[in-house]
């Protein structure tokens, strides 16, 4: 008898095991980080929660990045959902530098910066997307063409004439 | 996923990130790092612009004040009358002078990035134009160019005495420089609240104007590159003269003048559309009838329109206030298009007047 009132106090907390690329790494969310990702929380949705804990691979996303995707979504745990800005001047939604997800953006290296993007995509989590794309400017602000060519490791495919011409060119006229 | 780089970001992700990018240099300068990020930058302005010309709503976005430098440390001082102009070239807004509430003339000057917006202020270097207000600024590639004004010499009645000028000034933009082109007294008309355009980048146009007792009738023509000033012989019916009208330069070879005050009518609610020749020597006035004239603002002079694409876009204070006599904080923009057609045969221009309406 009073284990049946035990088992109706403690809240049943649906688990969520998520496996990395290598096949060995494992992290264990709640639903609070896994709803964030439009991907899985239609997933999750269809699928049978009889279990405590749902194993669900991910062998697209690495182990660390995996890791810096839910460390991102663990700090928005308990925040209202995201509503992407939209309309031609969502650009000037961009948080400043010191918001925490441009400080967390920045301590990452521009390959783990471009996987995180990458993998939020892939998952569907648009505030990481945003956030990731927001940061992207920063590091394009005030650049000129070949520095931004060196940031992002481009070549240039224009020849000189081209290139003169495409400077010309008024983008808003 | 082994990705590396930017280009391994799917095409999706790459538009939305440009679609997050400032519109003004960042965008601009990522365009041309090569032709996949030119070929999907162009279709997301080519969106954006087909947005903006179904656009029937439009919204207030606020840009707080930041100053660049924290050296200054005073913020922009309440102003009026000031002089601003957008630079192409380095893509920031430039500000000079205007007066204060007491007419106490200001000769200051700022830049706005318009990529990071911030206001930052801008050390001023050699023969810098006495302070003063309803002077012009343009934009002329490496250059800015500071015609006309008027000051109020004191605060106090009695003395005070009121000062036109005629003065032009270049300010060098790659050295942050003023240089005194033409003094007080060579001969320039002594302006203020005069129009002025550039006109293929090589010559101001300057219309209309008080001089104190008089207002200007005359177009004045500056050619950048001789840098000689004269006076434009101009047939058809040409405006009366006025001041505080808005000049807007359409293409190579038109200029429009709209609204304004003078002697005669007192505020003016007209258009008119000014003709060059293909040498820019003489030119024709052509009054352009205006189809829905109850949509013009209740005041037509001393605010400035700005040219968006083929429009004329205002600001301006509405017809009505509520009938608990209490303006709203922001305001709110109804646009409501008036085509104004030129028979000249060339185009027709549309003249799009947008004016805050009353809430009911």
């Amino acid at each position: 008898m009073t284990a049946t009132i035990e088992l109706e106090s403690v809240p049943f907390i649906q688990k969520f095991k998520l496996i990395a690329s290598d096949n060995k790494t494992e992290f264990i969310i709640d639903e609070k980080i896994l709803n964030q990702s439009a991907v899985l929380k239609e997933m999750m949705e269809i699928q049978d929660k009889s279990d405590t804990e749902i194993t669900i691979p991910l062998n697209q996303i690495s182990a660390e990045c995996l890791g810096n995707v839910i460390k991102f979504c663990k700090h928005y745990e308990d925040s209202e959902p995201y509503l992407p800005p939209i309309g031609p001047t969502a650009c000037l939604s961009r948080p400043s530098q010191s918001h925490w997800d441009m400080v967390f953006l920045k301590s990452l290296s521009s390959k783990q910066l471009f996987d995180i993007i990458n993998a939020a995509n892939f998952l569907n989590i648009s505030r990481l997307i945003d956030a990731g794309c927001f940061r992207l400017g920063y590091m394009t602000e005030n650049r000129t063409v070949e520095e931004i060519r060196r940031i992002f490791q481009e070549s240039g495919d224009f020849s000189a004439v081209e290139e003169e011409q495409i400077r010309n060119e008024p983008l808003w006229n | 996923m082994n990705e590396k780089g930017i280009d391994d970001l799917p095409q999706t992700v790459l538009e939305h990130i440009f679609f997050l990018l400032r519109p003004y240099g960042s965008l601009n300068s990522a365009r041309q790092v090569n032709s996949r990020w030119r070929r999907i930058i162009d279709g997301s302005v080519r969106y954006m612009k087909r947005r903006y010309s179904s656009c029937k709503d439009f919204s207030w976005n606020e840009i707080t004040e930041k100053l660049h430098n924290h050296r200054y440390t005073s913020y922009i001082s309440e102003r009026g009358c000031h002089a601003a102009c957008y630079s192409k070239s380095d893509n920031v807004m430039y500000m000079f002078g205007g007066s204060t509430s007491k007419y106490s003339p200001l000769s200051d000057m700022w830049k706005f990035n318009m990529e990071s917006l911030e206001w930052q202020r801008v050390d001023q270097k050699g023969v810098i134009p006495s302070p003063r207000s309803l002077c012009t600024l343009l934009d002329a590639g490496e250059i800015l160019i500071l015609f006309g004004g008027y000051a109020k010499s004191s605060m106090n009645p009695i003395n005070q005495h009121v000062q036109f000028f005629g003065d032009l000034y270049y300010f060098i933009k790659p050295e942050q420089k003023w240089e005194q082109i033409r003094s007080d007294d060579f001969g320039l008309p002594k302006l203020a609240s005069h129009g002025a355009s550039m006109l293929q980048n090589r010559w101001m146009i300057i219309t209309g104007g008080s001089s104190g007792e008089d207002f200007n009738g005359d177009v004045y023509i500056l050619d950048l590159n001789t840098q000689i000033l004269s006076s434009v012989k101009c047939t058809g019916e040409g405006p009366s003269p006025r001041h505080g009208h808005c000049q807007i330069t359409v293409d190579d070879h038109n200029v429009l003048i709209i609204g304004g005050a003078g002697v005669i009518k007192g505020a003016y609610s007209d258009v008119f559309l000014l003709t060059f020749d293909k040498n820019i020597e003489k030119a024709k006035w052509k009054e352009i009838k205006v189809n829905n004239t109850e949509f013009w603002p209740p005041h037509f002079w001393g605010i400035r329109g700005c040219r968006v694409d083929n429009r004329v876009v205002f600001l301006s204070r509405p017809h009505f206030v509520n009938q608990d006599k209490t303006f709203q904080k922001r305001p709110v923009l109804t646009a409501a298009s008036s085509i104004a057609s030129s028979s000249s045969g060339q185009s027709s221009y549309l003249l799009q007047i947008l004016h805050k309406t009353e809430e009911q």
